[in-house]
Order: structure tokens, then C-alpha cells, then sequence
């Protein structure tokens, strides 16, 4: 599905506005300040986001997924690698009980973090559609990226188009990477790209 | 979104209230104007409000004071954006003020809670606010107690790691070879504190008899743990540990067992560390000792390893030889330095290897072995080599240095041998001269009776003649064997070779070229004058048989003293002044073989009938019979040198000998007591005395004549030989018939004198004295200057 450079650009600078909500969300909550990146957005095909994610985080993932609807639907999640993720909720809590896995309550904390960077997006571009978008409670969800994202879905198929944004978490103790993705059947991509051509001035020339 | 089933007409308002308040969580609803329109059973027990006192208020009016500002924007967004938000106990903690009833008894506690909102769209329009409250109560205290848990685990952990680090570190120091005993202990006493739970405030003292090893910071207190030093169920030691500060109460005091534990180990690692370096110790003064003594040894050692490699040259082998362990580092480099003659290095190699195997075999010293060995300057020695292993790797080899001893011995050899030899020819010339005595005597007696007959005249005169030559003869052997009667006095050498001069000459002949190099110091020697002539032509005529086809003769004079090196190589030789006569030739020179016999009586190289092979015995006699020596240096083509070592006399003139006078016979009297052991040499001056009218009385030995002297004295004359058989010589009669009869004159004959003289300590001059044999008119002559001497 093509996206044109326009409608892109629209995009990132509405994603820009959800990302800085979204730090002063986060930040209103955790003690140690966290600094959140000026975003990298791409259009990914379903393969791509795998291969990408198979690249960087070594096939072990750590994702927390809010479905929501809106005249668009689909799924956003916020992804980590399984070792990025424990280092942020280290980070945000003191000692982990164990530093290999997180307890419940510690995926607890993981969830809500990342419900505050789902919602502070979400909530974003809701004021810049100026439609509301309904999203769900939280999950947390940890193992192999292409069971997490595109599990058993009826809503996905090979020409679903993922939003893939890349966002770092900068630390104190160092930086961390992670992506927030809207994973967006043919549909929803269509509904939600007239959204965004709604938004832009009428073409002159073209 | 919740969709009904189709029998949605079978639901009601109360089976939906029945539904939530069955639910095992709390169910909150806020309607789009703030207030509460849902509050189920479980909020009214955890909250302890029922519904009539929540329902219709809003928030704030429920909850006083939540001042939570995530909740405030998670309620606002989903009112707003309808979107769904969760809020997580350790983010947030208790969020609403909810409480968990007590069970068995106990008091009810907070509540821990994960809240979850969601927008609910109502049908009229207008969102509302779903909130659950989901108890985790159970799961905070399970992960609060699990976490400290572990942070207590980690703590018991990081404290045996330390323990186990400071053991380590114990063990790390005690085993550095590079540190000595007490450096060592002052080292490990500083890994200590760091071991114990305080390090900051934990000291360490290390208590040895003698010793005591303390950290920087250390200071007795009563915070005391102590472990005793034990080596073989001794206590030798003590290492203690101290806490400088009071720290709460443990196992042992403020100490834990654990510290307990980790300082009994610590002090037996010690104290076996003690006693491993205490060993170590004694073997290293013992190695050093063993080192020293071999280094020391009088005796030359070398020390050899199983490489092939020399460990040491001690210092007495590298003062005898030279070599030294930077010349030679190999045994290989050895046997090239040693022994650089290839086939005498092959041959005593051989030999050697078979005795290190047979000792090597038998555990035992190698047998001695004793070969010829090549110093640093090159000068050889003989030596006996001895080895003995040592312990599998080093082998000590002692050397013996005997070329001192090999000299000696031949010497000693040599010089028993001529001893031997003197004895012999001596013995044989003087029995030899009694028999000459007697033919002598006899011949005259007969020849006085057949005055007149010509012919047997002659005969008797030949018979007279060879009497003299046998004189002549046995007079040479005495000579060697150092028993012929020597008149020394102190003589102007150079005078005497100058006088010889002429003499010399004609006996060389034409073809001999004589040269004399005469000393510039006075040369002055306490010899026999005549016996010096002797000996000199003698020489002269030894080199004048070398040179048959001509050649140079050298005489030299030189005065030269001698130190004690000199005459320790020259038996006889005793440390001094000396005169040294040089009698070079250029002649055919000896054989090694030839020069080891040239002094022996009769040995001669010249044709039967050309020499009597006494030329150089006589020599050798003369110069030794006059506290001196000779020398004899020769090569077969390169000439002789011998070297005549005279012993110098104070300075003064020579004494020339009185002319001799003509032998004046008169008619003889007075009374001669005769003492001879030997019947028929006594027949023969008896009978000669008498016919000249002396009254003469015969005893055989001392005993007899101090009988025949006590009967008849007075005596004029005691004529007595010297040697004599039966207790008392000549001299001692003569000292006996003195004391009986002081106004005795003495006269004494001998076929040899010297022993008996000397033994007797007594010079005899030569006017007291007749030679056996003699001659009729000698023994009347000497009778009679013997009678008219005054003194004695």
C-alpha cells in the first residue's frame, strides 16, 4: 500500500506531539526521568516488521498490545527485546526478584508503561483526527515476535500494513530501544490514511 | 463490547446486579457526569462503604485526598478518548483506600490492587467509566518476601565469597617462593580484615615467639577471636583478629561461626606454611653449607651435573689449575681443555667412563685414577681424579694433585738408590783397602829382604804400583759413597779454575774450545781443594768424551744463594749461600735413560777399557760430602749442563798447601800401643815399627788396649784404626787413653774416617791421620810428626 510523502509527513509530526505527551505521562509516574527519542516512522509489510525485529532483538520479544477501533481498527503494541524490557522495568523499580524473568506484578508495571505510551499516541491522534479511537486494557504478552504480533488473527493478512515506529527510551544507565507499532488491516489502512489525507490542505498542482 | 445472547429478553436489571456483585473484583461505573452509578458488593466489603453512601457522589466525594494524577488523566481519557488504561500496584501503590479482611484472627490490611478502566458506551450517548479493582494483595507480599529473600540470599553469599576470597588470598601469598619467612607473614596478615564482615574496622596480629606480625590499623580491644599456631601438636603461634568498634551480638561474641571457621583455617594454613618454609630453611643453610664446604675444601673438587654441565670449580682447584668456570662450562669442554693431546684424551676417557659406570653400578667412589692434566698456562700435573655421586643429578669429583710427591718420590728413589749403592762400594773398598794395606805392607817387607836382586826388585815395584792404582781405585769410590777423607777449607774457586786452566786445555785437546766465565764476587767455597780439581776434571774430561768431533766447553763461577724452593728439590740441600760451577758442553748430550744412571758407580757409556765409570760418582760424592749438591741437564743432541752447588765460606785466603816434603826416615823410639781388629793388617805396621825400633804393643779392640795401656803406661803414641769392632771406635779409645794417660799423642788410620768422626763429633787434621793403604815410609813419617806434635 502506498503511502505518499505527504501523508507521511503529516504522520510524524502528529507522532512527534504523541510521543511528548507520552514522556510526560511516563514521567509524572517514574522517579528516575526517561526521555523519550523524536520517533523513525516506516510503513512495514508484515515480513519486513519480522525480519526487522529478528534483526535487533535476537527473536525474544516483550510486547504490550491494546487493540482498538475507531473508524480504523487493529492492534498497537509497544515492543522490546525480552532483555531491553527487563532493564526498563528494572530501571523504573529497583532489583528485580529475578533477573532473567519478570513476576507477575513486575509485568504489571511493564504493561502499565506501556499503556501510558499507547494511550498518550492514541489519545494524540485522536485530537488530530478529531475522532475518538476506543482501545482496550493492556496485555502483556513475551516470546516469539511473529506468534505476538500475527498470531491466529481473522482481522490480519499478508497485505496488512504496520506503522512501525521506532522510539528510544533514554536512561540514566543508558539508552534502550524500542517500537511502537499500529498494526492495521486493508481496511482500517485505507480508513485511517483518507483520516490523515482529510487533515492536509487540497492539492494544488498535482 | 458485551453482546447478549439471544434469550437477551430472559435478562434483567437484577441479574446484572446479581452478575457483578458475584464478581471476584471490584466493579466501579462513573457515569459521563462524574458520578458513581455502579458499586458492587465487593467494593462495599473492601471499602467498607456501601452502595447508598457511594452511589450519586463522585470521586472526590468518595475518596478524599487521592491526589493521584495518573488515575485522574486515566479517568479523564477514558471519559474523553475512550481508551482503556491499567494502573500497576508498584507504580502506584495502594490506589484506592481498600482494605483486605483479616483472616484467622488478624487485624485487616491494605489492600494491593491493579486498577483497570475502560470506557462503557451508554446508549444514550455519553461514555462512562468501567473501573476494576483486582486484589493482589497475596501476590505483593509473596514478591515483597521473595525479594528481600533473595537480597539477604545475596548477602550470605557476597559474605562466604568473602571468606572464600580471603582464603584465597591467603593461600595466594603463602605459596610466593620470592618471599621470605617473615615477609611472607607480614603480607598475610593484611588479608585478614578484608575476610570479615567489618573490614573497616577489623585488625590482625600474627603472634610467634619471637615475631609478631600486625595490620596498620591494629589495636587490642575486647572484640577478641583467636586460633592458635599448632606444628606437630605444638602451639607456636596465635593469630588473632579484633574488631575495633562494637558491632552487634553474633554466634561467638560479635563474631560469626562462619569467621570462626575461616580463622581456624586460616592459622593451620599458617602454620603449615610455617613449618614448610622452617624446612625449607634448614635444607637451604644445609645446601649452602655444603656448597661452602666444597668451595673451601683444601682439596680441589669440581661439581658436575647429569647434563653434562660444571656447577663449580672450587677455589683450591681453580688456585692449583687455573681454569676457571668461565673458561670451561661443559664437562665436554672439559676433556678439550684438560687433555688437548687427542689420543691421551681417548685413553683416559676410556678409562674413565668405565669407572663412573662401575661406580655408578656399585653406588660407590669411582677407583682413583691418576693421568696427566693440562693447566690454563699450559703446564701439566699429575693428578688423581676420584668421583662420587652425590644425589641423581650432581657428581663431586676430587682431584689430588701429587706432581709434588711424584718428584719427591723419584727423588727419594734416587737417592736411595745411592745410598744403597755408597753403602756397598764403600764397604767394598774398605775391606779392600785392608787387603791393598796388607800387600802393600808385605811387598815392602820383601822388598828390604831381597835388596840387591834386579829382577825381583822389578817385580816387587809393579806389585807396589798396582797396589797404588787400587789405592787410587777404592780412593774414587770412597768418594762417591762420600766416605773418603775431606780436608775442607775455605777456597777461592775462580783462583783454583784458573790454575786448572793449563791442565785443562791439554786434556780437551785441540778440538774443544774452553771458555771460563768467571764470577765477579769472590766465589769463595768450603771444599776440599784437591777433590774440587778432581771433581772439575773429572767434568772435563766426561764432556771431552762428548765431543769427539770438538765443540765448547763452559766453565762458569757465580756466587747464589738459595731459597727454600730450590732446595727443596735437591735432597741434601739445605736453604743458602752457595757457589755455582757451570761445566757446559756442546756435546752429544744424554738420553733421559743414560741421564738416570749417569751418577751411578761403574755405569758408563764409554767403550770396556776407556772409563771407569766413577767419573761423575765421584762427583756426586764430592759435592754432596761437602754439603752441596750437583745437577745434571741434559738433552740427546743439545750438550750437558751440570751444575755444581758449592757451599760458600766466610771470606778469607786460602791456604795453600805446604810443600810437601820429602818424607825423612829416621831411626824411630818409643812406646806405640796398636790398635787394629784385623790380625793381618796389624801384622803389618807392627812389623814395621819394630824393625825400626819402636817398642810396639798390639790390642785387637778398645777393651784390650785400655788393659795393655792400664799394665804398661807410659805410652808414647796410640796408633789405632777408627773403625773397630767390639763397642768403642778409634776416637773413643783415643778420648779413653787420654784421660788415663793425658800426655798420649794419637795417630789414627781408617780405610774410611768420616762416619766415625763424625759420629764422634771431632775434626781430625790430616797430619793425625793415615789413609789406608799406605805406604812403609808414610806410616814412619806421620809416626814421627804424630811424636813430635805438641798439642792434642
Amino acid at each position: 500500500m502506498p503511502v505518499s510523502k505527504l501523508q507521511k509527513d503529516a504522520l510524524v509530526e502528529f507522532l512527534n506531539v504523541a510521543i511528548g505527551r507520552a514522556a510526560r505521562a511516563l514521567n509524572l509516574m517514574v522517579k528516575e526521568e526517561i526521555l523519550l527519542s523524536i520517533p523513525n516512522v516506516d510503513f512495514l509489510q508484515r515480513h519486513e516488521v519480522l525480519a526487522r525485529l529478528n534483526e535487533t532483538t535476537g527473536g525474544v520479544v516483550s510486547a504490550i498490545q491494546q487493540t482498538f477501533e475507531s473508524s480504523f481498527s487493529g492492534d498497537a503494541f509497544l515492543v522490546f527485546p525480552e532483555n531491553q524490557s527487563l532493564k526498563l522495568v528494572q530501571y523504573i523499580i529497583g532489583d528485580l526478584i529475578d533477573e532473567e524473568s519478570m513476576t507477575e506484578l513486575e509485568q504489571e508495571t511493564m504493561t502499565e508503561v506501556g499503556n501510558v505510551v499507547l494511550n498518550a499516541c492514541m489519545s494524540s491522534l485522536s485530537d488530530q483526527l478529531n475522532q475518538p479511537i476506543q482501545s482496550s486494557i493492556p496485555l502483556f504478552l513475551s516470546g516469539d515476535p511473529q506468534e505476538i504480533l500475527f498470531g491466529p488473527h481473522p482481522r490480519q493478512s499478508d497485505d496488512t500494513l504496520v506503522m512501525f515506529i521506532t522510539v528510544m527510551f533514554q536512561m540514566k544507565s543508558g539508552q534502550i530501544g524500542g517500537y511502537i507499532m499500529l498494526v492495521l488491516d486493508m481496511d482500517s489502512a485505507n480508513n485511517f490514511l483518507g483520516q490523515i489525507d482529510k487533515m492536509l490542505p487540497p492539492p494544488n498542482d498535482e | 463490547m458485551i453482546k447478549l445472547h439471544k434469550h437477551q429478553n430472559e435478562t434483567n436489571p437484577l441479574l446484572l446486579e446479581q452478575i457483578y456483585d458475584q464478581c471476584n473484583l471490584g466493579i466501579m461505573l462513573i457515569h459521563p457526569n462524574g458520578e458513581f452509578i455502579i458499586w458492587n458488593q465487593w467494593m462495599e466489603n473492601a471499602s467498607g462503604l456501601s452502595r447508598d453512601d457511594v452511589l450519586g457522589k463522585t470521586l472526590d466525594q468518595v475518596f478524599h485526598k487521592l491526589d493521584n494524577p495518573r488515575l485522574t488523566i486515566a479517568i479523564e481519557d477514558t471519559h474523553s478518548y475512550q481508551l482503556s488504561s491499567i494502573l500497576s500496584p508498584r507504580l502506584h501503590g495502594n490506589i484506592f483506600p481498600l482494605n483486605v479482611k483479616g483472616t484467622r484472627g488478624r487485624r485487616s490490611t491494605p489492600m494491593g490492587q491493579i486498577v483497570a478502566l475502560s470506557p462503557l458506551t451508554m446508549a444514550a450517548g455519553g461514555v462512562c467509566c468501567l473501573i476494576q479493582v483486582t486484589d493482589v494483595t497475596a501476590a505483593l507480599l509473596r514478591e515483597d518476601k521473595l525479594r528481600k529473600q533473595a537480597r539477604s540470599l545475596s548477602l550470605v553469599v557476597a559474605e562466604r565469597v568473602k571468606e572464600l576470597t580471603g582464603l584465597y588470598a591467603l593461600t595466594d601469598v603463602l605459596m610466593r617462593s620470592d618471599l621470605t619467612l617473615a615477609k611472607g607473614l607480614s603480607t598475610a596478615i593484611n588479608v585478614f580484615p578484608p575476610a570479615w564482615s567489618y573490614p573497616d574496622i577489623t585488625c590482625a596480629r600474627i603472634t610467634l615467639e619471637d615475631f609478631q606480625f600486625t595490620t596498620e590499623n591494629f589495636k587490642e580491644t575486647t572484640w577478641r577471636l583467636a586460633s592458635d599456631i599448632v606444628i606437630k601438636s605444638e602451639i607456636i603461634g596465635t593469630v588473632e583478629v579484633f574488631y575495633l568498634k562494637e558491632t552487634p551480638e553474633r554466634d561467638e561474641g560479635p563474631f560469626r561461626l562462619e569467621e570462626r571457621l575461616l580463622i581456624n583455617e586460616m592459622s593451620a594454613n599458617i602454620g603449615t606454611y610455617i613449618e614448610r618454609k622452617q624446612s625449607e630453611d634448614t635444607l637451604r643453610k644445609s645446601r649452602e653449607s655444603f656448597r661452602l664446604i666444597i668451595e673451601r675444601s683444601p682439596v680441589p673438587m669440581i661439581i658436575t651435573d647429569s647434563d653434562g654441565n660444571i656447577n663449580l670449580f672450587n677455589r683450591k682447584f681453580v688456585s692449583l689449575f687455573g681454569w676457571t668456570i668461565d673458561d670451561v662450562r661443559t664437562t665436554d669442554e672439559w676433556w678439550l681443555a684438560a687433555y688437548p693431546d687427542s689420543a691421551y684424551r681417548e685413553s683416559v676417557a676410556s678409562s674413565w667412563f668405565d669407572a663412573v659406570a662401575e661406580a655408578t653400578a656399585t653406588g660407590i667412589e669411582t677407583a682413583p685414577q691418576e693421568w696427566r692434566l693440562t693447566c690454563k698456562k699450559g703446564d701439566v700435573r699429575e693428578v688423581v681424579f676420584q668421583m662420587v655421586q652425590v644425589t641423581e643429578d650432581e657428581a663431586v669429583i676430587v682431584l689430588h694433585d701429587i706432581t709434588e710427591r711424584k718428584k719427591l718420590e723419584e727423588q727419594l728413589r734416587r737417592s736411595q738408590k745411592m745410598e744403597a749403592v755408597g753403602q756397598l762400594t764403600g764397604g767394598i773398598a774398605h775391606d779392600f783397602n785392608n787387603l791393598l794395606n796388607i800387600v802393600m805392607g808385605k811387598a815392602e817387607i820383601l822388598g828390604i829382604k831381597i835388596e840387591g836382586n834386579k829382577n825381583a826388585e822389578r817385580d816387587i815395584e809393579a806389585i807396589i804400583g798396582a797396589v797404588q792404582r787400587g789405592a787410587s781405585l777404592t780412593e774414587r769410590l770412597l768418594a762417591f759413597s762420600r766416605q773418603q777423607v775431606l780436608s775442607p777449607q775455605p777456597t777461592a774457586v775462580n783462583d783454583l779454575v784458573l790454575d786448572l786452566d793449563d791442565m785443562l786445555r791439554r786434556t780437551l785437546g785441540e778440538t774443544v774450545e774452553l771458555h771460563t766465565h768467571l764470577g765477579t764476587s769472590p766465589c769463595q767455597a768450603l771444599i776440599d781443594p784437591h777433590q774440587f780439581e778432581n771433581a772439575l776434571l773429572n767434568l772435563a774430561i766426561n764432556a771431552q768424551h762428548a765431543m769427539p768431533k770438538g765443540g765448547r766447553l763452559t766453565i762458569e763461577t757465580a756466587d747464589s744463594t738459595q731459597d727454600e724452593i730450590f732446595a727443596s728439590r735437591h735432597e741434601d740441600l739445605t736453604p743458602g749461600d752457595y757457589v755455582v760451577v757451570t761445566v757446559s758442553d756442546t756435546g752429544t748430550g744424554m738420553s733421559p735413560v743414560v741421564l738416570e744412571k749417569a751418577f751411578d758407580p761403574f755405569f758408563t757409556t764409554k767403550e770396556v777399557g776407556e772409563g771407569s765409570g766413577l767419573g761423575l760418582s765421584m762427583v756426586y760424592g764430592f759435592a754432596n760430602q761437602s754439603n752441596g749438591c750437583v745437577t745434571l741437564q741434559s738433552e740427546e743432541g743439545h750438550g750437558t749442563i751440570v751444575k755444581l752447588y758449592l757451599p760458600r765460606s766466610p771470606m778469607g785466603v786460602s791456604e795453600k798447601d805446604p810443600e810437601e816434603e820429602t818424607p825423612q826416615v829416621t831411626q824411630g823410639s818409643g812406646r806405640i800401643l796398636l790398635v787394629e781388629d784385623d790380625e793381618d793388617v796389624r801384622e803389618i805396621p807392627t812389623s814395621i815399627l819394630r824393625d825400626e825400633g819402636y817398642e810396639v804393643f798390639e790390642a785387637g779392640d778398645g777393651e784390650e788396649a785400655i788393659k795393655l795401656l792400664k799394665e804398661h803406661q807410659p805410652f808414647d803414641l796410640l796408633f789405632t784404626d777408627v773403625v773397630l769392632p767390639g763397642g768403642m771406635n778409634g776416637v773413643e779409645i783415643a778420648e779413653e787413653t787420654k784421660r788415663l794417660q793425658p800426655s798420649i799423642k794419637v795417630l789414627y788410620t781408617t780405610g774410611y774416617a768420616e762416619d766415625a768422626f763424625v759420629s764422634a763429633g771431632k775434626q781430625v787434621s790430616d797430619d793425625k791421620l793415615l789413609s789406608k793403604p799406605y805406604r812403609r815410609a808414610e806410616l814412619l813419617e806421620k809416626v814421627q810428626t804424630a811424636l813430635e806434635s805438641e798439642d792434642d
